[in-house]
């Protein structure tokens, strides 16, 4: 026969037992440590040229450093900013764009004279300016704060005859006359005149850079040229940077003119009038 | 096995071991009755507080001075009487089977009620010895005047504890240079599960405002709560299972208010006998917006708060059983505005669930005098949001807790000592922007205290072994800090005190101790921003266990008139785990400096002492003084945040139910600067000597069978710009200004 108090000692390790095993499982914990944080997280970075790796930046016990960013004056590269996630998988942002979709990637440039850069997405934009050595960052925004900041990635930028900075202008060149001119503010003298149902002589296109210096640029660039108006004028290639204007029909349109490297323009040019008498 | 079977183990067969005539008819136990008078006057005191140190249970005196202890276990006791505006007084008691002491307790007045205690040794037979001699016990009228809006600020006026604090919400204390994990806070001698020693920006879960009391406890005696802790345990008593039989419904209300912040903060408590049953409940609530200092606002230092518990038990005569639950929840502001912070601060909230369940069992032998078992659950959940709401970092910590203890009574060389087992399973889980990984911990331990008394020369003795395995969720790979795996650590802590009367009203002592201290998760693990502490902590899991020897000598001073205490100590550590403050900043969160966890040997020296004189009746004059020098011995660089030399100085004067008083206290410059072994890296900041006055006036007045207690505290009345050295927001703002402190409490 139990007693009331043993009852009560029954109702005690009840109660206990009851609470022990409801309230002492792993599953309770409020936070779940399965939820991605949405926060860009890098411990190193690297700038890649065509598959291939540039240079190469991983901060575990002090900044590590691999690599030279070598350019020529004149020289123009687009980079792809890759990140080195703590558990050391190289990650490319923009093949995940809506995760980072609150970051955005900037570049700080160590000294201005010797090298330029600007980013599109996760693409990094390096132009040689001067001779010297000098270093730019990469560095990740996350709305308010900054995030990631690279180690200082080194920059050489030397000299080389014949090597020409951005092209800031252009000229139309038939034989030895100047047809058109435009300078680096974009103002254009001079036009391409052609007769009705004739052709001009070969016209080669030459650009300028902001030292004068005149060129041409390499064979993975092209010639964008565009006439507004087909029924009046026409054009002809001849060479990447030599065509022809055919005059169709009196009146006056204008054409306007790119330079090409894969999906976008280093150059373009304002409207240039071509009159077809 | 999982704690929650150890538990089911334990409780189960306790319902089957009393057979209906066994004590449960309560003819074994006796009851102590008495009465409070003054000693001078031989008038009733009400309201004073007593407690039963063995027993852990306490009640408070009626209108008249009249108390009762019913149904209390054969044997003997300290009985430790305190009430505003006397001394403390310890008196051994010895309750005989099926009878009732009765006793008249004589409390000489005083001016202050905070460390000064009477002895008085009554129906002993062998002189015996204090059981429980905490270094600090704060209750009563000395725990409304200090009453602040944490444990750190409500004890930063004792001699050695200093304030590390990241904003005031988040402040903690830290003894000797010693805090985090070295100097434990537990809350009815039960560990809160919080994280509050990981970092400076996490708050302490437990609400000073319905406290009953405070204590530190120092020495042998801190194994019993833990291995690595040569600071000491601060305990906050809240006494949510009760266990003795109630006589009458108890119980007290606080309010309080300051000025500085606008804070304001009412409290409850009640203890009420139901049936057979004791119940206990309490609640409490707090706000406050920022803090005023001599400079300005400190924006985003707001809290708000709510806490309750309640707590149920059934004493009876062969023990008790009870259980308790206990809500905590907090939001609070960690301010902004300095290097690395968010513009606009921090906000955190915060809430912990507790529960816990008592059984002890008086076993009615005289080795084996009461087993008690005591389980507690913990789910504490902190999150960090940036200024416009997003969701920075959070925090799940579930924990369990067992402590089983065998409390013993003579046997072999030793009149008494404690012999128990402790576990703890703890599941630890981040979210947000941080990378630390889901752990599983499981901690366990056995220990041993003893006390004996030879001569007049009282021993404490204690020995412990802890084993502690950590186990993240997965081995991960960290280019940060190489490979997380499971880590496994064990060892052994021991302490030893000696103390002995050598002249007239002067008493020497020693405690020598070894601790044990595994690292933390955090400490192993960490690998990334921590958004409120406003840095990017590093973690290294391959840090091995950091050992401590610490010694310390000491004298005591009790003469007529004369009270006081000066110790030295040395603390030696072997691969002393802290983080390293590079001076760098992340490259991975460039606007966070980086915190890296490192190991490296490290020796405190220190001394610090406090002295009372009591010229006349009504005017005491006290003051302490505490210094600490710490060094990481290899490098010979100071260590990181060390508090600079302090002390304090105060006159009070007691006129009946009035008590004036005044305090100034101050601390030296800290020029003793911790730096990073890197030629680059910048070292901590410098802070100058400062001072400050304080004015307080205290009434206490009984009324309409009730006792009341009002209080006006003029904090910092000159309004005094300072910083404090261990404050991680001292460069943007000063200390809080001028602070009217409002206080009222009563007692039922």
């Amino acid at each position: 026969m139990f007693s009331y108090m043993r009852w009560v000692v029954i109702l005690f390790s009840g109660l206990t037992l009851l609470w022990t095993i409801t309230g002492c499982s792993d599953d309770d914990n409020p936070v779940d440590s399965e939820n991605e944080s949405e926060h860009f997280h890098a411990v190193g970075s690297k700038l890649v040229l065509d598959g291939e790796d540039v240079i190469v930046a991983t901060t575990s016990d002090s900044a590590d450093v691999t690599g030279l960013i070598e350019l020529h004056e004149g020289e123009e590269v687009e980079l792809e900013a890759w990140f080195l996630n703590d558990e050391g998988e190289w990650f490319y942002p923009a093949d995940d764009a809506d995760a980072h979709a609150d970051h955005e990637l900037e570049v700080v440039i160590g000294n201005g004279d010797m090298i330029e850069g600007d980013v599109h997405g996760w693409e990094v934009h390096l132009t040689g300016a001067g001779e010297g050595a000098s270093w730019v960052r990469l560095r990740v925004k996350h709305i308010d704060h900054y995030g990631y900041l690279s180690p200082h990635l080194r920059t050489s930028i030397q000299h080389e005859e014949g090597y020409h900075g951005a092209p800031v202008g252009m000229f139309l060149v038939a034989g030895t006359d100047t047809l058109v001119h435009i300078n680096s503010s974009n103002e254009v003298t001079g036009s391409i005149d052609v007769g009705a149902g004739s052709s001009t002589d070969a016209i080669t296109l030459f650009l300028f850079d902001e030292n004068d210096v005149v060129f041409q640029p390499g064979d993975d660039h092209s010639l964008g040229l565009v006439i507004d108006d087909e029924g009046i004028a026409t054009s002809t290639a001849q060479d990447t940077w030599v065509f022809v204007i055919n005059g169709l029909a009196a009146g006056e349109t204008s054409a306007e003119f790119s330079i090409l490297h894969g999906d976008h323009s280093h150059y373009d040019s304002p409207a240039v009038s071509i009159v077809v008498q | 096995m999982k704690l929650k079977n150890l538990v089911l183990l334990l409780f189960l067969p306790f319902a089957l071991l009393f057979p209906e005539n066994s004590r449960a008819n309560g003819a074994a136990n006796g009851s102590l009755f008495g009465r409070v008078q003054d000693a001078n006057t031989q008038q009733p005191v009400g309201w004073a507080h007593l407690h039963l140190l063995e027993l852990e249970a306490g009640v408070v005196a009626h209108a008249d001075g009249a108390f009762h202890f019913l149904s209390v276990p054969e044997g003997d006791y300290t009985l430790r009487v305190t009430h505003l505006g006397y001394r403390d007084l310890l008196q051994k008691v010895r309750i005989a089977a099926s009878d009732t002491l009765c006793l008249l307790v004589d409390l000489s007045p005083h001016a202050l009620d905070l460390e000064e205690v009477d002895v008085v040794v009554e129906h002993h037979e062998s002189d015996g010895s204090v059981h429980h001699d905490p270094l600090l016990s704060m209750r009563g009228g000395a725990l409304q005047r200090n009453l602040g809006t944490t444990i750190a600020e409500t004890v930063n006026e004792e001699p050695g504890i200093a304030q590390r604090s990241m904003g005031p919400a988040p402040s903690r204390p830290v003894l000797r240079g010693l805090g985090g994990d070295r100097l434990l806070m537990v809350e009815d001698g039960q560990r809160t599960g919080d994280l509050s020693a990981t970092s400076a920006d996490h708050a302490v879960a437990i609400e000073p405002l319905t406290a009953e009391r405070i204590e530190l406890i120092r020495g042998p005696e801190t194994l019993l709560y833990g291995p690595g802790i040569l600071g000491g345990v601060i305990n906050v008593e809240r006494n949510a299972i009760q266990r003795l039989k109630l006589h009458r419904i108890q119980g007290s209300a606080t309010l309080q208010a300051e000025s500085v912040n606008e804070g304001f903060g009412g409290g409850a408590e009640l203890s009420a006998p139901v049936g057979p049953f004791a119940i206990r409940l309490d609640g409490s609530l707090r706000d406050a917006k920022d803090i005023n200092t001599p400079d300005g606002r400190l924006g985003n230092t707001g809290i708000a708060t709510g806490n309750g518990s309640v707590g149920i038990s059934l004493p009876v005569s062969w023990g008790v059983l009870g259980v308790s639950g206990t809500i905590y929840d907090t939001e609070y502001g960690i301010p902004g505005g300095f290097v690395g912070a968010h513009p606009n601060g921090v906000d955190i909230e915060m809430d912990r669930r507790n529960y816990a369940a008592l059984a002890q069992f008086n076993l009615g032998n005289d080795v084996f005098r009461r087993w008690e078992t005591e389980y507690s659950h913990a789910r504490y959940y902190h999150a960090e949001f940036e200024s416009n709401g997003a969701l920075g970092i959070e925090f799940g910590v579930v924990t369990d807790h067992l402590t089983s203890k065998l409390h013993l009574g003579p046997h072999l060389f030793f009149d008494d000592g404690v012999f128990g087992v402790w576990g703890e399973y703890r599941d630890y889980a981040t979210g947000g922007y941080t990378f630390t990984p889901a752990t599983s911990e499981q901690q366990a331990a056995v220990f041993l205290y003893e006390q004996k008394r030879i001569g007049d020369t009282h021993v404490q003795a204690a020995i412990r072994y802890d084993w502690r395995d950590i186990d993240p969720d997965r081995e991960i790979y960290s280019v940060t800090i190489d490979t997380i795996q499971q880590r496994e650590f064990s060892g052994f802590s021991a302490s030893l005190g000696v103390e002995r009367p050598f002249a007239d009203g002067m008493t020497i002592g020693a405690t020598a101790m070894r601790s044990f201290r595994a690292p933390g998760v955090e400490e192993l693990f960490s690998r990334g921003p921590h958004l409120a502490a406003y840095s990017y902590e590093i973690g290294n899991p391959n840090l091995q266990a950091e050992t401590g020897t610490g010694g310390e000598v000491f004298v005591k001073l009790r003469k007529r008139g004369w009270t006081g205490r000066l110790a030295a100590f040395i603390n030696a550590f072997d691969n002393y785990i802290f983080p390293a403050f590079t001076g760098q900043r992340s490259l991975s969160r460039s606007d966070l400096y980086e915190y890296r966890y490192d190991g490296a040997d490290a020796l405190m020296t220190g001394v610090e002492g406090n002295l009372e004189w009591q010229p006349w009746e009504m005017w005491t004059f006290h003051s302490s003084l505490s210094y600490v020098r710490g060094a990481l011995t290899e490098r010979d660089v100071p260590m990181p945040q060390m508090p600079p030399l302090s002390g304090r100085f105060g006159v009070d004067w007691k006129w009946d139910a009035w008590t004036v008083g005044a305090l100034i206290q101050g601390a030296s410059a800290q020029e003793r600067l911790y730096v990073a072994d890197d030629p680059d890296a910048r070292e901590e900041d410098p802070t100058a000597a400062w001072a400050r006055l304080d004015l307080h006036l205290q009434y206490t007045h009984p009324w309409q069978g009730l006792l009341h207690t009002m209080s006006v505290g003029i904090l910092n009345v000159t309004d005094a710009s300072y910083r404090n050295h261990l404050s991680r927001v001292r460069s943007v703002m000063p200390e809080p200004g001028r602070n009217i402190k409002l206080g009222y409490k009563m007692y039922w």
